[in-house]
């Protein structure tokens, strides 16, 4: 990988970190501050997906928590296998996409609350 | 222990575990907890995605399952390595500022006097979920 895309993967590591505080800050305040039902539940998620705010966040987390993670696993990999950059990153991409998209389409689920 | 006639733990002896300071430790934690985290967020992604799999009802019981003492134990390690690695990112983000670098081994201690304190304020409902006196994942109840 050449250098200056090393350098937007360094930056990019950077921003998500702390739009993750952020989002993580949200989310953890929402599931556990937030009084809702006893147990969780899909009618009670759904409910609470319905809040635009809250889908937001929960797409935010998906994408951005997915990228920021995967990036990092490849980090410390390379500092392992150096010469490994171009077939791990497709194979984090790929993961990436595939979690991304099942993931979504999970919480398009609740939204439509069926 | 270490066979390699070259290895550079043998030409630095700085890079034997028992040398680490505090800015080694705060880096391996920081790797530790990062890709402990990538796991769970897997899992996560997975057990939520229950209802691409079997629908509300899938998703029901998945939820149902995950309500036990080893699930909620996990949590308390999720808690901490969250807490550990956010706080240590910010320690880390504040060296690509220029501030603090000088600093850097008082800014670890820091992040763990922050970290625990955090700790401290969620200890208790962790452990009544997994000593089995809260009713459910909620706190305030």
């Amino acid at each position: 990988m050449s250098t200056r895309e090393g350098s937007w993967a360094w930056i990019l590591q950077r921003l998500t970190a702390v739009l993750l505080l952020a989002l993580l800050g949200a989310h953890f305040f929402v599931l556990h501050f937030v009084p809702s039902e006893t147990y969780i539940t899909f009618s009670g998620v759904a409910a609470r997906l319905q809040g635009v705010l809250f889908w937001v966040i929960d797409f935010g987390l998906l994408v951005i928590s997915l990228y920021h993670g995967l990036n990092g696993v490849r980090a410390v990999a390379l500092d392992y296998w150096p010469r490994v950059d171009r077939s791990l990153s497709l194979a984090l991409i790929i993961i990436g996409l595939v979690a991304t998209l099942y993931g979504g389409r999970a919480l398009t689920v609740f939204i439509r609350g069926m | 222990m270490y066979p390699l006639k070259h290895s550079p733990v043998r030409a630095n002896p700085d890079l034997l575990p028992r040398h680490y300071r505090q800015g080694m430790w705060a880096w391996i934690l920081h790797r530790l907890t990062g890709l402990g985290i990538v796991l769970f967020l897997l899992m996560h992604i997975w057990e939520i995605s229950s209802v691409n799999r079997g629908g509300g009802a899938a998703f029901n019981e998945t939820m149902n399952a995950l309500r036990n003492p080893l699930a909620a134990f996990g949590e308390l390690v999720l808690f901490i390595a969250v807490l550990y690695h956010g706080i240590n990112g910010i320690r880390l983000i504040l060296f690509d500022l220029g501030i603090g670098v000088r600093r850097q081994r008082a800014l670890f201690w820091g992040v763990l006097v922050v970290s625990g304190a955090l700790l401290a304020l969620g200890l208790s409902a962790f452990l009544r979920l997994i000593f089995g006196t809260a009713p459910a994942l909620v706190p305030w109840r």
